[in-house]
């Protein structure tokens, strides 16, 4: 990103900052799905491919903290084995979700 | 009682004056003496050998040794009388004087007592007054912040709102009058070209005016913050030079720029800031110069930036000018459009930037708006080579993204550097689009719908298909990496992606290619 930015890229950057919100409550929505008795593995690999795609927009879009705090919560959820054991993932989600919050 | 005549006389005289009257009593309290002027305290029947308790009522039950004073006894005359009694060896002695003057004494007390209570309930009354009002002020005081925060808030939130849809407006009219202007070489589309230049001009202008109420709100909560950096400030005055330029030129008025430094001129300062600030202050000044000049002045002087805008306007009157400064305010005479908040801003930013704002002006002789601010020098160094522009090859890219965000994002950064740019979001279109047309480069994500990027680089290589791909993906295992560079990617990027570092790869991959 350069320092003095077109309108078109300013809109761009808008438009992602006022997501930001849905992204929030999507995490949300995973952390209460794997809170559920009948969470699955898949759940986690759903989650993890949204932190995925989270890890790299926020990058592009200069949210570097999300960035690397949706990084750190792909590596926890690949980690995960047992949807009985993912204290770990969760609190890196937390982290992510809460990171968003600063900017909604 | 043996006495002198003289003593006899002083005494008489000391009595007289002080107008004491006595009488002594022996120790069965029987009258024994009694000077003649008793009677004019209305004791007619104090005489020697009568008893004091029968004929003065207030010797009744007292006794012939105590030593007792009592003060405001009324006399069987009406008047206020003072009585010592003064035992001696075998006799009392009674004196009796007036209490009038003491009375006088008492009463002028007792009034004096009774205004200065007067006095006090009226302060007490009058602090409490003062008390309320003050609560009602401050009452008003918090309800005006709250007001004035409500409206700041309303404000902030508004323009934000208008901003977003103003830069669409303005991206995509740009865009519209580029494609206009690549169709219509021929000046076909000359008119319509106008037209949304026209369009855009107005959305720049409503744009930055509501960019001037969003810092205002900001600067109303402290929410600004001057950031100091690397600035070249001879770059700085160049680029805002070129920017403000059509506008002197519009209205026929000289733009004077005089610098005192060149390139490239490495200061520490918050470049975006400054830059803002001279904008405002040039805006205003072409705005309001019909004839004449601009001129920009700027110089360095022990780490001190000294910058001059100088116009032949109509200049400000001193009524006026002790009103410029203040938020919204414009003068009613002068029919130039704008939010009054351009200066305000400017005051606002200088002071952040540990400067002054300073405004001279005169009716008829133009205005001079100047400021100093804080910018310790540093040794100019080439720009490092990577902030360096690229050099541009004729490209055409083939995106790759089902994440809208990131490719809208690339194919905007792309085009505005003037690549030619296809977006696909799933892996099967992308394979389609690589069978059925001839690009130079495709940037591809691994986790897509349909096909991943991975199943697309295998049917590439099965089908023959060399066009270079740039795997981009926000996984940085080394094991993705290796697998992607085993199916015949031609470099791996991990996202978030430096646009550069998309062109830089994509230079390489054209030249090994020719």
């Amino acid at each position: 990103m350069t320092d003095h930015e077109s309108p078109q890229i300013l809109a761009l950057k808008e438009r992602y900052k006022s997501s930001l919100v849905d992204k929030m409550q999507s995490l949300s929505d995973y952390l209460i799905a794997m809170e559920s008795d009948d969470a699955t593995l898949d759940q986690v690999a759903e989650l993890r491919g949204f932190l995925h795609k989270l890890a790299g927009s926020s990058g592009m879009y200069d949210y570097d903290d999300i960035s690397v705090a949706s990084r750190k919560a792909m590596l926890a959820a690949d980690k995960v084995e047992n949807v009985a054991h993912i204290d770990e993932l969760k609190v890196a989600v937390g982290k992510v979700a809460s990171l968003l919050q600063t900017y909604c | 009682m043996v006495e002198t005549s003289l003593q006899q006389h002083i005494n008489q005289q000391l009595f007289e004056k002080l107008e004491l009257a006595y009488f002594c009593v022996d120790q069965s309290m029987q009258i024994i003496d009694a000077s003649e002027n008793l009677e004019n305290y209305g004791y007619t029947g104090v005489v020697v050998g009568a008893n004091a308790d029968d004929c003065v009522d207030f010797m009744f039950g007292l006794d012939a040794y105590t030593e007792l004073d009592l003060p405001m006894v009324e006399s069987p005359s009406g008047k206020k009388v003072s009585v010592s009694l003064l035992p001696r060896d075998s006799f009392l002695t009674v004196l009796i004087s007036s209490a009038s003057a003491e009375a006088d004494q008492r009463q002028l007390l007792q009034q004096k007592a009774n205004e200065n209570e007067l006095l006090v309930e009226q302060q007490i009354k009058l602090m409490k007054q003062l008390e309320n009002a003050s609560e009602m002020l401050e009452q008003k005081n918090v309800q005006l912040e709250e007001a004035s925060r409500l409206q700041t808030s309303f404000l902030s939130g508004v323009s934000h709102e208008f901003r977003t849809p103003l830069t669409s407006i303005i991206g995509y009219t740009n865009l519209v009058k580029q494609a206009l202007q690549s169709a219509g070489d021929d000046g076909s589309e000359s008119d319509k070209v106008q037209h949304i230049g026209a369009v855009q001009r107005s959305s720049k202008h409503l744009l930055s005016l509501v960019e001037n109420l969003l810092d205002h709100g900001k600067l109303d909560s402290d929410e600004i913050i001057v950031r100091p950096k690397e600035t070249d400030l001879a770059e700085l005055f160049n680029d805002v030079e070129l920017l403000l330029k059509p506008l002197s030129d519009g209205k026929h008025i000289d733009f004077i720029v005089e610098l005192g430094f060149e390139q490239p001129m490495i200061v520490v300062t918050d470049d975006s800031r400054l830059r803002q600030c001279l904008i405002n202050l040039l805006g205003n000044a072409i705005k309001f110069t019909d004839s004449g000049s601009v001129r920009l002045t700027a110089k360095l002087s022990d780490d001190f930036l000294k910058v001059g805008v100088f116009d032949t306007g109509p200049g400000i009157s001193q009524e006026n000018l002790a009103k410029i400064k203040l938020p919204f305010w414009q003068a009613a005479d002068t029919g130039k459009a704008g939010t009054g908040l351009g200066l305000t801003i400017t005051e606002r930013i200088v002071e952040l930037m540990g400067g002054e704002l300073e405004i001279s002006s005169e009716l008829g002789c133009g205005t001079q708006v100047s400021f100093e601010i804080p910018a310790p020098q540093l040794d100019a160094e080439p720009k490092p080579v990577e902030s360096q522009m690229l050099p541009f090859k004729q490209a055409k890219i083939l995106l790759a993204e089902d994440d809208y965000d990131i490719a809208d994002l690339i194919v905007m950064m792309l085009s505005e550097r003037g690549y030619e740019v296809s977006h696909v979001d799933n892996g099967e279109l992308a394979l389609n689009a690589l069978e059925n047309q001839e690009f130079d480069f495709v940037l591809m994500d691994i986790h897509m719908p349909i096909m991943t990027g991975y199943d697309v680089l295998r049917e590439l290589q099965v089908k023959g298909i060399k066009t270079p791909v740039a795997i981009m993906s926000a996984s940085a295992v080394e094991s993705d990496r290796a697998k992607a560079e085993q199916l015949g990617c031609f470099d791996y990027l991990i996202k978030p992606v430096e646009i550069d570092d998309v062109i830089r790869i994509m230079n390489l991959a054209i030249d090994q290619r020719a």
